[in-house]
C-alpha cells in the first residue's frame, strides 16, 4: 500500500544538500518518489515504506529528520465512535420495539395460540418481522460469527449468533409445521431472540460510554498538544499549523501560553507550569539555554525558543505512547483469565449441546421445549468479554491515574510488581536529596586568606567534572573570583585531584586522599567529626603539601523527602538508603528523613550486588535512582524506579519513570499498583464468578431441586450488564485517594 | 428411535465442534521479505489470522482497520510486550523479527480478534 510521508529535515545548509537527501530517501526500499524542499526543510516521500526507515536513511546521510504528523486523528476518531454508539442504540431501539410489545402481549394473554389458523398466520409475521430484527440489528452478529467459524475461531458473536439463531429457527418451525413438535412444546421464542439482541447491543453503547472514560487520562494528555503555533519566518511571525513546523525553527512564546514544540530558548526568560508532565506544582524558572517541553504552559514572560524535536519525538509524545503501550500490556495475574478466554466459546458450545441432550433425554414431557429455552440461556448467558476485559480496562485505568501524577509505568508487570514490594532501596545523591551540592562552610588554616584559598580550589576544581567540583567552583564564581590556569591536572578516582595553579602545588580531595599524599590534617579532627555529622561532605585543600582550608559541602534534602519515606513506613516498607559517600554523611541525611538502614561507601558498579543481596533475603525490592549512575542497579531491582527532575529525563529508562522528582511518586506508584491489582482480583473473580455460576443456572440445574429454569432474556440482560459492570468497576480506580 | 438420532447427533456435534475449533487447522498465509502482510480487521476476526514467519526474518504485518468498535481498536502482542493501536479506516504497520520458533499470538484485548504468527 503506497502512503505519503512527510519529513522536516535539519542540518541541509545548502542546495547540494538537497540533492544527497534526495537520492538517500530513493534508495530506501519501496520508495517512489522523494522530493526535498530546501525552502521549507521538508520532503515529501511516497510509496510502500514506514516512516521510521525514511528517518534511519537520512539520519545515516548526515542530516536528521522527524516525521511531520498529518491531521490528528483524535476528532476523526471521535465522530466514528459517536456514529457508532448511535447505530449501537438504534439497532437496540428497533429490536426492542419488536421484542417488547410481543413479550407484554405474551405476558397479559393478548396473543392468539398456535393452534388457531388465524394465530398461525399471525405468528408468521412475528417470525419474519423478528428475522428484519436479526438482519437489522443483529447481522454484525451472524457475519462475525460466520467469519470467525470459517478460521476456526469462536468468539462473543458466535454465542449471540447460536443463541438468538436457535430461537428463532425453532420458533419458525414450531409455527409452520406444529405437528412435528409435541403440544406442550408449541411455543414461540421470537420475543425472546428480538429482546436479546436489544439488549446485548444496548449494552455495547453502554460499555462505549463507560470506555471512553478510561482512556481519559491519555486524551488529556492528547490534548495537551497546541494546535498551531507562532513561527518566526522570514523575519514575520506566523502562526502556523503545529505538523507545518519542523526542526530548527525560531518560536515565540507568549504569556499563559502553551509550548508547542520541544527546543531550547534562545531569547528571554519565564516561568514554565510543567505540572501536566510532571505533577510538579510550582512553575520552573527557565532562561537562555534552558529547554521547554511541549505541552507546558508558560507563565508571564515571554520568550523566543528554537525548536529540537517535533511530532512523534517529543517528550510530551514518548509520554502518550509510552502511556498507549504500558495501558495494553498484561501482567501475569491476567494469564490464567486468557487462557480461558481461549477457549471459552468452543467450550460453551459443547456445554450447550451437553445441556439439549440432558433436558431432551431426562426433560419427560417437556423435553424439548425446555431443552431450547436451556441451551439458548446457556449461549447467551457465558460472557467471554467480562473474562477478557477484567485486566487489560484495570491496568488501563491504573496506568492512566499513575501518569495524571507524572508517575510512567512501563507495563502491567511493573505496576503488579510494585503493589508486592517490601524494600525500597533510596539512592542518596538527587533521591533523597537535592543532588546540588553547595558549599556550607569554609575553614581556613591560619595565615592563609579566604578568597584566595577559593580561587586556587575552584581553579583546580573548574578542570574536574565531579559534581562536588562544581559546587566550589560556583561558590568562586558568586565571589566574582576569576578563575586561573592549571598545569599538570590529574584526577584520583573516589580520592581527589591535583595541580598547579599559580605555580603554586594543590591538592583536593578527602582525608584518605591528603594521607596518602603525606598531609598533616590532624589540626581539625574534631571540628571534621561536627562536620561530617551534620550530613557534609569535606574537601581538604592543600598548598605545597601544607593544609590550607576544609571546604564543607553538603547536599541538601529535598524538602518532602521525610514526608515521603515516612508514607512509605505507614505502608510496610522498609527503606534502605544506598550511596558511595562516607558512612557518618550517609547516616546524617538518613537520621534527618527516618531512614532504617544506611548502606554507604558502595562503589556504583556494586550498586547493583546490594540490591541482589537483598533480594536473596526474600526481599521484592524497589530502587529508586535517577537512572543514569544506577542503571545496573535499577535493572537488578524488581522495580526501578527512575527519578527525574522535571522533564529532563530519560524516559522508558526504568519499569517506572517519576517525572515529578520527589519520593511521593514512589508511595504514590505503590499505593495505585495496590489499587489496580485490587481491581483486576475483583473483576477477575467477578467474571469467573459469574461464569461459573451463570451458566450451570442456565442449563437447568437448579431445576430438579428448586424449579428454577432462568428465562432467555433474564440471561440477555445479565450477559449484556456483565461487561458494563467490569468496565464501571475499573473506572472507580480514576479516583482512589493516594493518602498523601 | 428419534431419541437415539438426537443423542449420536448430539454426540457427533460435540466432536465436530472439538475438531473445529481445537484440533484442525486454518489456512495459513507464508510472510514474505518483500511484501507487508495486509491483515484486515473487520466483522470480529483478522484476515488472514494463521501467518507462517520464518526464524529470524524480518516481518512486515499492516493492519487495516474497519471494525468501528472499540474492540477492534488494539492489537496486543502479549508475549511480545507490544501494542498497536489502529486508527479507524486506517493502515497501522508493525515489523518484527522473531528469533524463536513457536506460535505467538496477537489479540483484542477482550481476546476475541485472535491471530497467530506461526515462526518456524
Amino acid at each position: 500500500m503506497v502512503s505519503e510521508h512527510r519529513l522536516s529535515i535539519a542540518g541541509m545548509s545548502c542546495a547540494g544538500c538537497v540533492a544527497s537527501v534526495e537520492k538517500a530517501l530513493q534508495a530506501v526500499t519501496g520508495v517512489q518518489s522523494a522530493s526535498v524542499n530546501f525552502a521549507e526543510h521538508t520532503a515529501q516521500v511516497s510509496g510502500d515504506v514506514a516512516a521510521e526507515e525514511l528517518i534511519t536513511a537520512v539520519k545515516a546521510a548526515g542530516y536528521d529528520a522527524a516525521e511531520l504528523r498529518g491531521k490528528e486523528d483524535e476528532a476523526e476518531k471521535e465522530i466514528v465512535e459517536l456514529l457508532y454508539y448511535r447505530s449501537l442504540l438504534r439497532k437496540a431501539g428497533l429490536a426492542g420495539l419488536v421484542g417488547i410489545p410481543l413479550f407484554v402481549a405474551g405476558m397479559a394473554g393478548w396473543l392468539p395460540g398456535l393452534p388457531d389458523p388465524s394465530g398461525r398466520i399471525f405468528w408468521l409475521l412475528v417470525g419474519m418481522a423478528t428475522l428484519g430484527v436479526l438482519i437489522y440489528s443483529g447481522s454484525h452478529f451472524f457475519v462475525g460469527a460466520w467469519k470467525a467459524m470459517r478460521l476456526h475461531n469462536a468468539n462473543m458473536d458466535t454465542l449471540i449468533a447460536l443463541g438468538t439463531g436457535t430461537a428463532w429457527i425453532y420458533s419458525m418451525v414450531v409455527v409452520a409445521f406444529p405437528a412435528t413438535v409435541p403440544t406442550l412444546a408449541q411455543h414461540a421464542y421470537f420475543e425472546a431472540a428480538a429482546i436479546i439482541i436489544a439488549l446485548i447491543n444496548f449494552g455495547s453503547a453502554l460499555e462505549m460510554r463507560a470506555r471512553g472514560k478510561t482512556s481519559e487520562a491519555i486524551k488529556r494528555l492528547i490534548g495537551l498538544q497546541p494546535k498551531t503555533a507562532r513561527v518566526l519566518r522570514d523575519g514575520q511571525e506566523i502562526d502556523l499549523p503545529i505538523d507545518e513546523i519542523g526542526l530548527e525553527e525560531t518560536l515565540r512564546a507568549r504569556p499563559g501560553e502553551r509550548i508547542a514544540v520541544d527546543g531550547v530558548i534562545i531569547d528571554g526568560h519565564s516561568s514554565i507550569d510543567e505540572s501536566m508532565l510532571t505533577g510538579e506544582p510550582l512553575p520552573i524558572a527557565k532562561q537562555k539555554g534552558d529547554e521547554v517541553v511541549a505541552g507546558t504552559i508558560n507563565g508571564n514572560g515571554t520568550f523566543l525558543y528554537q525548536s529540537r524535536r517535533i511530532g512523534k519525538d517529543t517528550v510530551l509524545a514518548q509520554i502518550i505512547e509510552m502511556v498507549r503501550q504500558a495501558q495494553a500490556t498484561k501482567p501475569a495475574i491476567g494469564r490464567l483469565a486468557d487462557k480461558v478466554a481461549a477457549i471459552f466459546v468452543p467450550a460453551v458450545m459443547i456445554i450447550a449441546v451437553l445441556t439439549f441432550m440432558a433436558w431432551f433425554n431426562f426433560g419427560q414431557s417437556l423435553g424439548i421445549s425446555y431443552a431450547i429455552v436451556a441451551t439458548m440461556t446457556v449461549l447467551i448467558i457465558a460472557c467471554p468479554c467480562a473474562l477478557g476485559l477484567a485486566t487489560p480496562i484495570s491496568i488501563m485505568v491504573g496506568v492512566g491515574r499513575a501518569a495524571s501524577q507524572g508517575i510512567l509505568i512501563r507495563n502491567g508487570e511493573a505496576l503488579q510488581q510494585a503493589g508486592r514490594l517490601t524494600t525500597v532501596i533510596l539512592d542518596k545523591t538527587g533521591t533523597v536529596t537535592q543532588g546540588k551540592p553547595a558549599i556550607t562552610r569554609l575553614l581556613i588554616m591560619q595565615g592563609y586568606d579566604e578568597n584566595d584559598v577559593l580561587q586556587l580550589a575552584a581553579s583546580l576544581e573548574a578542570v574536574s567534572e565531579h559534581p562536588l567540583a562544581q559546587a566550589v567552583v560556583q561558590a568562586a564564581e558568586e565571589r566574582q573570583l576569576s578563575l586561573s590556569p592549571v598545569k599538570q591536572f590529574k584526577a584520583t578516582a573516589g580520592g581527589g585531584v591535583s595541580g598547579e595553579v599559580k605555580e603554586q602545588q594543590l591538592l583536593i580531595g578527602n582525608l584518605p586522599y591528603m594521607q596518602a599524599h603525606g598531609i598533616d590534617t590532624r589540626m581539625s579532627e574534631t571540628e571534621m567529626q561536627v562536620l561530617a555529622e551534620e550530613a557534609q561532605t569535606l574537601l581538604y585543600v592543600a598548598r605545597d603539601k601544607q593544609l590550607a582550608g576544609i571546604i564543607a559541602v553538603a547536599d541538601p534534602v529535598k524538602q518532602d523527602s521525610a514526608a515521603a519515606i515516612k508514607r512509605l513506613h505507614a505502608i510496610g516498607l522498609k527503606v534502605v538508603m544506598l550511596t558511595g559517600d562516607n558512612k557518618l554523611t550517609a547516616q546524617a541525611v538518613a537520621n534527618q528523613v527516618g531512614i532504617d538502614e544506611v548502606i554507604a561507601e558502595v562503589q556504583p558498579q556494586d550498586k547493583g550486588k546490594k540490591v541482589a543481596e537483598l533480594q536473596s533475603q526474600d526481599h521484592i525490592v524497589a530502587m529508586v535512582g535517577d537512572g543514569i549512575n544506577d542503571a545496573p542497579a535499577l535493572a537488578q531491582a524488581d522495580v526501578g524506579f527512575a527519578i527525574g527532575t522535571g522533564t529532563d529525563i530519560a524516559i522508558e529508562s526504568a519499569d517506572v519513570t517519576l517525572m515529578r522528582g520527589s519520593i511521593h511518586g514512589v508511595a504514590d506508584a505503590i499505593a495505585i499498583s495496590r489499587a489496580t491489582v485490587r481491581n483486576i482480583k475483583q473483576n477477575l473473580f467477578g467474571a469467573f464468578i459469574y461464569n461459573s455460576l451463570g451458566i450451570p443456572v442456565a442449563a437447568g440445574i437448579l431445576y430438579p431441586v428448586m424449579g428454577i429454569l432462568l428465562n432467555p432474556m433474564i440471561a440477555g440482560a445479565a450477559m449484556a450488564m456483565s461487561s458494563v459492570t467490569v468496565v464501571t468497576n475499573a473506572n472507580r480506580l480514576r479516583f482512589i485517594s493516594l493518602g498523601k | 428411535m428419534v431419541q437415539l438420532l438426537v443423542n449420536i447427533a448430539g454426540i457427533l456435534l460435540i466432536g465436530l465442534i472439538i475438531y473445529w475449533f481445537w484440533i484442525a487447522t486454518p489456512r495459513k498465509v507464508t510472510a514474505s521479505q518483500t511484501r507487508p502482510i495486509e491483515i484486515l480487521v473487520k466483522d470480529g476476526v483478522y484476515t488472514p489470522a494463521h501467518i507462517q514467519v520464518k526464524q529470524g526474518e524480518k516481518i512486515h504485518l499492516r493492519f487495516i482497520r474497519e471494525d468501528p468498535s472499540p474492540c477492534a481498536e488494539k492489537v496486543i502482542f502479549n508475549s511480545l510486550g507490544k501494542t498497536l493501536e489502529l486508527a479507524i479506516k486506517e493502515s497501522t504497520d508493525i515489523e518484527l523479527q522473531l528469533d524463536d520458533t513457536g506460535e505467538i499470538d496477537f489479540t483484542c484485548e477482550m481476546q476475541m480478534y485472535r491471530g497467530k504468527l506461526i515462526v518456524e
